[in-house]
């Protein structure tokens, strides 16, 4: 190559680098969005299902001892219009559905009887005269959860005993789709789709969205006509929105629902035609049954613990360049809130794939949510990968109305904030003071890891159920607290690890469905004592037990600490859309001011007053952030030392091994 | 020089260019930050006891399995070339290729059962030198092949033995190659990390296996993109000098 050649290859290298690499960004901001709060319009523990009129008048069916209907006007004015079922006086009549034809025709679904012998029955109501007639009896269907007139008859979704039978193939570890044989039958009791329908919104005439497990595929969405004799499926979309419960349309390509999904809960809308998730509400408080959920010309009514609420749809949406939002494929965090209105496109990634996204400064990512026990979490905010939040007034009114621990940990070493905490969770012992004294148990035995074992073993067979306190549970709650500080070269956990070791094969520290069901979904039925990280905020049945407390976890040493693991937001310093994930961070600051029971905030008159909250609000308060480490730093060779492979020296030394070139090799 | 072209201007968007850059940035503090530190993380690297002991064993690793590998290929490839291929059994040549086309994972998890116990570097050696020993036998069977068999033939008659034959004309003539199979065993040395990261299934091997890849994987995950472009960039200049040694003896053997 001649001397000319070779300089103009230097100079396009140096071009290159430099131009691709050095751009710095010059932001402007902007002012904050109001926080729309949804409206309480009615009142009731009793509500069974909702429909919705065309000039927004809404019917409520409770059930109540009357089964009454409760129309509520648009001026928020309620009249009784009666009881469905006056005659029956045993409550074997009750409302599972209403939907509202035209003006005055209100179709009313009813179970009649119990367990296997279970039958649905369809009503029709003229609001006006009050005169009901039966529509049919459905002997082998119950559960009618959704009505809807397609093409001039009744087409609903109920549930079959014999279509339960059939097993669907699950896709992965994030399909938790469970069939309770949901089929769409017709005004005259045929099936018309069967293929594991989960919901549908009415689009039309003759047209729905219906949501489905089809094909063995998974989650999927799909137009569908309805023919008069068979739903026809159009080509279905692939898409995992969880375990949906209740939707309605929004318009040509949205819908709102709301589900329960491995990292998300509340009211949601989705645009399938650009892949977006707008959160609408949070989980706090939201029922997500079929006849739950309706959208009355613009206006959204849904049930919530205690009554119904509504907000006006528009107003909550917000009309943004979509966000897109990467997350970690670790995230479990099922109630962290983090929408509020705005358009989101969520990509999960793999710690690989966040590594290079990250390293690469890409600016096609906004927002990067993280959970701080995630080790790539405390990467960002070492490494700088963010952008500066410190000059944002809401975030940092925000962050002073948070504990001092939390506003430290989204703070870095040069005083920077780096994050946005959105939600924190931790693990700690959850009690029933009454349980305890009815066995026995003395509340101090369990405040030691050592004494906790011991009462629980010596308890009864028959109470086992009673417990929550799983052995694999117990290891993921204790090891990482020594990789995240003192190491495992003391004698705290060698005292720990034979614990732990020592309970694998105990039946006391096995799953139990009982004590399991009773944390996790909304029962209390015999619960003792457990070790949990549950939603305490959305249990009402623990909630509202004036015993059921939460302590610390049984402790190792005595140094322990309450150990909270915080999900955060971080904004992508090369995002090409960096005004609006700014003006998304304020709106979402003032969104989490107003948030009931965060467990972040310090001030106590947004909590419940429960003594669960309070005795978690008292844990809380005097926690400490914790950012975790790999798993693969001790887990290899703990699995080793419970197998008997090893010893304890060796888990030990191997342990501390890669603690070490983990801290030290860079 | 158009011809050409295409190949350099790839080359240089994606090697050159990027090379550069990741100079750039090993300057620095941060790469989103972006202040101009000099040579602070070469030091603070060259200083780093598991960069040296990642040095240590990839070190290691060039002196004892190259010149195993080369070795081995060299007597290998002298047995297929000037005995196997005139016998019945010259198919058996054929199964010297097969670990290039065995899939890795595969074969870690058979390495792992075999080497369960080990408590040395051996089976990452022994995955090195069976993963490459292919490609060095068919370069150097092809090379052997151009060997001019009246120049051997000549030396027979001449009362030289078969190893005198081999050794003072075969490899003589074919020093060009053998010294080429040599940097290319070099430069695979350090393309151990899949086999060695698959056999061990974490990022934290044993002392004697922790090798520069691992040490710049780990700094990858923990986003230290200025340790690991130091460190890749101090690797890259002692591969180059090892390369141009290599080159420059390599130039005493043409003919």
């Amino acid at each position: 190559m001649r001397g000319y050649q070779k300089f103009a290859v230097v100079m396009v290298c140096i071009f290159a680098v430099f131009y691709t690499g050095c751009a710095k960004q010059e932001r402007k901001q902007e002012g904050p969005s109001e926080v729309i709060k949804p409206e309480t319009v009615y009142e009731s523990e009793m509500i069974a299902s909702m429909a919705a009129g065309k000039d927004k008048d809404i019917y409520i069916g409770l059930y109540n001892e009357t089964r009454d209907i409760v129309h509520l006007m648009e001026d928020g004015k309620s009249e009784t219009l009666g009881s469905v079922f006056p005659d029956d006086k045993t409550g074997n009549h009750r409302i599972t559905s209403l939907y509202l034809d035209g003006d005055k025709t209100l179709y009313i679904a009813a179970d009649i009887g119990y367990g296997s012998e279970v039958y649905a029955e369809v009503y029709r109501l003229d609001v006006t005269s009050k005169k009901m007639s039966k529509v049919k009896t459905y002997e082998q269907y119950h559960d009618i959860n959704r009505i809807a007139m397609l093409k001039g008859e009744l087409v609903m979704l109920a549930k079959s005993a014999k279509a339960a039978e059939k097993e669907p193939v699950l896709r992965d570890a994030f399909d938790i789709f469970q069939y309770q044989g949901e089929v769409i039958i017709s005004q005259d009791g045929d099936v018309v789709f069967d293929e594991f329908p989960i919901m549908f919104a009415v689009m039309g005439e003759k047209e729905m969205l219906l949501y489905a497990h089809a094909d063995n595929k998974g989650y999927c969405y799909a137009k569908a006509e309805y023919d008069g004799k068979k739903i026809e499926l159009g080509e279905p979309d692939y898409q995992n929105l969880g375990q949906l419960t209740a939707m309605t349309m929004t318009g040509n390509d949205t819908f709102v629902y709301a589900a329960t999904s491995f990292d998300k809960s509340g009211l949601q809308e989705f645009n399938y035609k650009e892949y977006t998730i707008a959160e609408l509400q949070d989980s706090w408080g939201v029922i997500t049954e079929p006849g739950d959920l309706i959208n009355a010309d613009g206006v959204i009514y849904y049930r919530v613990e205690g009554g119904v609420k509504k907000f006006v749809y528009e107003q909550v949406k917000k009309q943004n360049q979509t966000l897109q939002v990467i997350e970690s494929e670790q995230i479990s965090f099922l109630n962290a809130p983090y929408g509020c209105g705005y358009q989101m496109k969520i990509d999960r990634l793999s710690d690989d794939e966040m590594s290079l996204k990250m390293l690469s400064q890409d600016s096609d990512y906004d927002i990067c949510f993280m959970q701080s026990d995630d080790p790539f979490g405390y990467q960002v905010k070492e490494k700088g990968s963010f952008y500066p939040l410190t000059d944002i007034k809401e975030v940092t009114e925000y962050l002073d109305a948070c504990f001092p621990y939390i506003r430290e940990a989204a703070t870095d070493g040069n005083g920077e904030i780096w994050m946005l905490p959105v939600a924190v969770s931790a693990d700690y012992l959850l009690y029933d003071e009454e349980m305890l004294r009815k066995y026995g148990i003395d509340k101090e035995k369990l405040s030691t890891l050592g004494s906790f074992i011991d009462t629980l073993k010596a308890l009864p067979e028959e109470t086992r159920e009673c417990i929550d306190a799983t052995s694999g549970c117990m290891e993921r709650t204790y090891l990482p607290g020594f990789a995240e500080k003192d190491g495992f070269n003391n004698q705290e956990f060698k005292k720990a690890a034979a614990l732990l070791k020592g309970i694998q094969e105990d039946g006391v520290f096995a799953y139990h469905q009982r004590a399991g069901d009773a944390v996790n979904m909304h029962k209390q039925d015999d619960f003792i004592c457990g070790i949990t990280m549950a939603q305490e905020n959305t249990n009402e049945a623990f909630l509202s037990n004036p015993y059921v407390k939460a302590a610390m976890l049984p402790a190792v040493t005595d140094k322990d600490t309450f150990r909270v693991k915080c999900s955060f937001i971080c904004v992508n310093a090369a995002s090409d859309n960096l005004d609006a994930a700014l003006e998304y961070v304020k709106s979402l600051c003032s969104y989490l001011m107003e948030r009931e029971s965060t467990m972040m905030l310090k001030d106590k008159e947004g909590y419940l007053d429960t003594e669960l909250v309070k005795t978690l609000y008292d844990l809380y308060e005097k926690g400490t952030v914790t950012f975790g480490m790999p798993e693969e730093l001790y887990y290899d060779a703990w699995e080793e030392y419970k197998k008997g492979s090893i010893d304890l020296d060796k888990m030990i030394e191997e342990a501390e091994r890669r603690l070490k070139i983990y801290r030290e090799e860079g | 020089m158009l011809c050409m072209l295409p190949s350099i201007l790839g080359t240089l968007i994606f090697f050159v260019v990027p090379y550069f850059r990741m100079v750039y940035y090993s300057l620095l503090d941060n790469q989103f930050r972006r202040n101009f530190v000099g040579l602070r993380n070469y030091i603070r690297v060259v200083k780093n006891q598991y960069f040296l002991l990642a040095s240590k064993n990839s070190i290691l690793l060039i002196l004892l399995g190259v010149p195993v590998l080369v070795i081995a290929a060299i007597i290998l490839s002298l047995f297929i070339r000037f005995y196997l291929e005139e016998s019945r059994w010259k198919w058996i040549r054929y199964a010297f290729i097969l670990p290039m086309f065995l899939p890795t994972a595969a074969v870690s998890l058979i390495w792992r059962e075999l080497f369960s116990g080990a408590s040395t570097a051996l089976p990452v050696y022994t995955l090195y030198w069976w993963k490459n020993m292919g490609i060095s036998i068919i370069l150097l069977v092809s090379a052997f092949s151009s060997v001019n068999p009246e120049i051997l033939q000549s030396a027979k008659i001449d009362g030289a033995g078969n190893i005198k034959r081999h050794i003072f004309i075969t490899l003589p003539m074919n020093m060009p190659i053998i010294i080429f199979v040599t940097l290319l065993g070099i430069v695979n040395s350090f393309r151990i990390f899949k086999e060695s990261y698959l056999f061990y299934g974490n990022h934290y091997p044993p002392d004697y296996s922790y090798t520069l890849q691992y040490y710049i994987n780990n700094n990858f995950y923990k986003l230290n993109y200025q340790v690991l472009s130091s460190s890749a960039i101090i690797t890259s200049l002692y591969v180059a000098l090892l390369v141009f040694a290599f080159l420059k003896w390599q130039k005493r053997f043409q003919y």
